[in-house]
């Protein structure tokens, strides 16, 4: 599943690792963005923000449409020419026009344009059912299963980040900076066959053919959130290691308080900020990963919504499936933008000073 | 130096969780299945059945013979007459019925008292809206007719309550044999008018069967009830009154080695489909295998004239002969498969032994190759003639899973005779395209029948879908004969005479048996019946606990 660029909302970050620094002086030149202007110019870099998020959602959107219009056949003809059936060419034909596949692609098109205005994401072309339906019906499965990746990455990327930067290199504080490339470098399938085969078939934690509530979606989480947790602890480690040469804390060390109360009071507020930032990438590497950890796991979601209907070429529910990506990745990303200056004072005074000081 | 005694305990931990997963397939449960056989059938209990996916929906007009959902059809939908998998027909819904001196009437009496899951009675009304829609379809709602129902069916007529009267308009004895097959499952009246939309939510759809829907999660999930006042199952069944299991719940997981492994774990009772390679592990450690035979032609391959190289018999017949079907049986199946003996599978009444025209013999396959004048070798240990390679391309079909394992197979044992063949991959748009292609060398058979005759006829006359491209009279006019004929013993001769026919002038090169969708089962399963399209009905199925 492609997702759209995350330079259109998080500018500058080319590379998840570049993140710590690069996103501190970015949000600099934004909250200095047209300095002299009257207005206020959060609200306005907030306005030009949801017009592009727009536009990129609306981009998905026809993308979608194009691409999948573009590749030969369509689910209804397929299945009518299936070598099993008999139909005839105009049998075919009366059951397609009634699905308005026998329309030119521009028509098409409009039809699918007055349906992304109106909301009305129609039916699916394979199943029938309504394409809100569809997504409604897989939308909880995939939030707990996301929702629960993203807290044990966190939980993850902090114990790791704890453990490596205060454990003495040979008792595992240099190993457990090994963590993350490792993490990164096995795909989520591999730690997700390893725990069904161990967890589900070996020690009966869990069972594939029942997936109710959340403690099936426990398991799935785990897998996610292994490789998700992975750039996290590495801008976490990373981090915490410029904080800790900080001055104030070498007092902190010199005064003898605990390497706890230090990580707790001294080192976690300012080493977040780069971790925020991260996450909310993060949360893009989550949808893309359910589609592998949902099939892995052969859970119901909207990874698995998106699979099927890309198998069987069902263009409404596709388009829906992918611009509902794109919403939650592009507002995740925008509501970063916004809550970042809160957490980070310096960009307030920034802030402050630029509205005081017309250049 | 520290760091490298680190990683050797980080290796190590790595190696036993490894260690861990590889040993499980050792440790399966070892459940015998020889002690319980003659206990009594015992009511109660629950099944998991795993499947592939539910991925076309709940639509009836869409899934109803497709191998996934009809799964969950025929447990919750009865049919007009039963056909076992050796082609016997018994009454369902449909007690008995009569036909005219000129066999173009039908009268079907319908069984009395017979109700849906909507609370709608089952009468003469129903059984000719469904009739109708079976045979046309409704194109303006988006509903297709079964493929592959008579054509020779013209109209229906209520007589009373529970009386049609159907009239054809040729006399056809498949006519009440495909009331059995795919697709005509019986729904009420209400659900009939149901626009597609509405049919989509399996919820609304009611049908009569010994079973009912109590939820269902899209592509995911069907968990099913027995239904408490069913007693009109079909004759061949074992019991009466309602079904002895209490609930089935069908649950797709796409993986194949999962599904199968879910069984041999027991967290599932059957698995559908799972991959032949699995299954004699499976069967050793005493859990059964089911692979129904299927109402169809063999699989094998369709030779076309049109491309190049095959408008010469000879290098046809090599083709035929160079292919060792016992060979592809041990490497791709297991015992559980059977050889073709013919182009239908055995359980098709009109087949006959033809295996010795067809058998393995790569000397004979080398000769035909010298006698059609490729009888110069490359380098590369392929023919040559004139300058050009006996070179070919082949498509594995999306529609058979062991396909392409199967054509790499047949590639090695064509290129020891001297004959290349380069693969090329597909999806199921893609296939389709190839279909039609009068380029392509080989295409795949492995179609279902609803009447040999009729099948034949519209797979293989040029007034059909003309598979072998063969511009040949003589084959058009025994199809045709074949297609037509109503005298028993003269169809018989015909039939056998067809397949002589297509066999000789190779035309069509049989693989090996179809067994649509096999089934791992535990052995606590027992009572699954398969019907003539080779899907289970689960009335008299029940859960020996004593296994």
């Amino acid at each position: 599943m492609s997702l759209p660029g995350p330079g259109i909302t998080t500018p500058g970050l080319t590379s998840p690792l570049s993140a710590a620094t690069a996103g501190t002086t970015d949000r600099r030149k934004v909250a200095a963005w047209r300095p002299g202007s009257n207005a206020n110019p959060y609200l306005k870099y907030a306005f030009a923000r949801l017009f592009q998020a727009a536009a990129v959602i609306l981009l998905t959107y026809l993308v979608i449409f194009l691409v999948v219009t573009v590749i030969p056949g369509d689910p209804i003809e397929n299945q009518l020419r299936s070598p099993e059936n008999d139909f005839t060419e105009d049998e075919i034909r009366a059951v397609t026009s009634f699905y308005g596949l026998d329309k030119p692609v521009v028509e098409q098109l409009v039809v699918a344009l007055g349906r992304f205005f109106t909301g009305n994401f129609g039916f699916s072309l394979v199943s029938n059912r309504p394409v809100t339906t569809v997504i409604a019906e897989a939308l909880p499965s995939t939030l707990t299963l996301a929702s629960l990746a993203v807290l044990f990455s966190l939980v993850l990327a902090f114990a790791i980040g704890f453990g490596a930067v205060f454990l003495p290199p040979r008792w595992g504080g240099r190993l457990l900076r090994m963590f993350p490339s490792l993490f990164l470098s096995v795909p989520n399938f591999t730690i997700g066959l390893l725990i069904i085969e161990v967890l589900s078939f070996q020690l009966g934690l869990f069972t594939l053919s029942d997936q109710h509530g959340v403690y099936a979606a426990v398991f799935p989480a785990i897998a996610l959130a292994i490789p998700v947790s992975a750039q996290l602890t590495q801008v976490l480690i990373t981090s915490l290691d410029t904080v800790r040469r900080q001055p104030y804390v070498t007092v902190a060390i010199a005064k003898g308080l605990s390497p706890a109360t230090i990580f707790g009071r001294q080192l976690l507020k300012p080493s977040s900020l780069p971790v925020v930032t991260v996450l909310a990438l993060t949360i893009g590497e989550v949808l893309g990963g359910s589609v592998i950890t949902e099939a892995v796991f052969a859970r119901k979601g909207i990874g698995s919504v998106v699979e099927t209907a890309v198998l069987n070429q069902d263009v409404p529910v596709l388009q829906a499936a992918v611009t509902l990506a794109a919403i939650v990745f592009i507002t995740i990303n925008l509501f970063t933008d916004l809550i970042y200056p809160i957490l980070d004072p310096r960009l307030r005074i920034e802030h402050a000073s630029a509205q005081g000081n017309p250049a | 130096m520290k760091s490298r005694i680190e990683w050797k305990h980080a290796a190590v931990a790595v190696l036993a969780l490894t260690m861990v997963a590889c040993s499980s397939s050792e440790s399966g449960p070892a459940a015998d299945g020889s002690s319980s056989t003659h206990s009594e059938p015992q009511a109660g209990g629950e099944i998991t059945v795993l499947t592939n996916n539910f991925s076309t929906g709940w639509v009836p007009s869409k899934s109803a013979s497709n191998l996934y959902e009809a799964q969950v059809w025929g447990q919750i939908t009865d049919k007009l007459v039963y056909v076992d998998n050796d082609g016997k027909v018994f009454p369902w819904l449909a007690e008995s019925w009569d036909v005219s001196e000129d066999g173009t009437e039908y009268v079907l009496h319908l069984r009395p008292g017979v109700t849906f899951s909507d609370g709608t009675p089952f009468d003469a009304e129903t059984a000719v809206a469904n009739l109708n829609i079976w045979a046309a379809g409704d194109s303006r709602r988006g509903i297709t007719r079964v493929a592959l129902f008579p054509k020779s069916f013209e109209s229906a007529a209520a007589v009373d309550d529970h009386t049609v009267k159907v009239t054809l308009n040729r006399p056809d004895l498949s006519f009440i044999p495909s009331l059995g097959y795919h697709g005509t499952i019986v729904l009420s009246k209400k659900t009939l008018d149901l626009s597609v939309d509405e049919q989509s939510d399996l919820s609304n759809i009611a049908g009569s069967g010994p079973f009912v829907v109590t939820s269902w999660a899209p592509n995911q999930e069907v968990v099913l009830e027995k239904r408490p006042d069913y007693n009109w199952p079909a004759e061949n069944a074992q019991h009466e009154g309602q079904a002895y299991l209490d609930t089935i719940t069908f649950r797709v997981i796409p993986d194949d080695l999962q599904r199968g492994t879910s069984v041999e774990s027991g967290q599932a009772d059957i698995a559908q489909n799972v991959p032949p390679e699995e299954l004699s592990a499976a069967k050793s450690e005493g859990f059964v295998v089911q692979t129904p035979r299927f109402f169809g032609a063999v699989h094998g391959l369709q030779l076309r004239l049109s491309a190049q190289h095959l408008d010469d018999i000879k290098v046809r017949q090599a083709i035929q002969h160079a292919i060792n079907r016992d060979e592809i049986l041990q490497t791709v199946y297991t015992q559980d498969w059977l050889p073709a003996t013919t182009i239908f599978n055995s359980n098709v009444p009109e087949a006959v032994d033809l295996s010795d025209r067809f058998a393995f013999d790569q000397a004979r396959a080398e000769q035909l190759l010298d006698e059609a004048g490729w009888n110069q070798v490359g380098e590369d240990g392929i023919r040559v003639k004139d300058g050009e390679r006996l070179s070919f391309w082949a498509v594995p079909t999306p529609y058979v899973s062991t396909s392409k394992l199967e054509w790499e197979v047949i590639a090695q044992q064509l290129k020891a005779a001297g004959i290349e063949v380069t693969l090329r991959n597909a999806d199921i748009s893609a296939y389709a395209k190839y279909g039609t292609d009068d380029s392509l060398p080989f295409y795949e058979a492995h179609n279902s029948l609803v009447d040999a005759g009729a099948s034949s006829y519209a797979q293989w006359s040029s007034g059909g879908a003309d598979q072998f491209r063969a511009n040949d009279p003589k084959l058009d006019g025994l199809l045709n004969d074949f297609n037509l004929e109503q005298d028993a013993a003269k169809r018989r001769d015909l039939a056998i005479e067809v397949q002589e026919y297509i066999l000789d002038q190779a035309y069509f090169v049989p693989l090996e048996q179809i067994s649509q969708g096999t089934y791992l089962q535990s052995s606590k399963v027992k009572g699954v019946v398969f019907n003539v399209v080779a899907r289970p009905w689960y009335y008299d199925t029940w859960l020996d606990q004593s296994a």
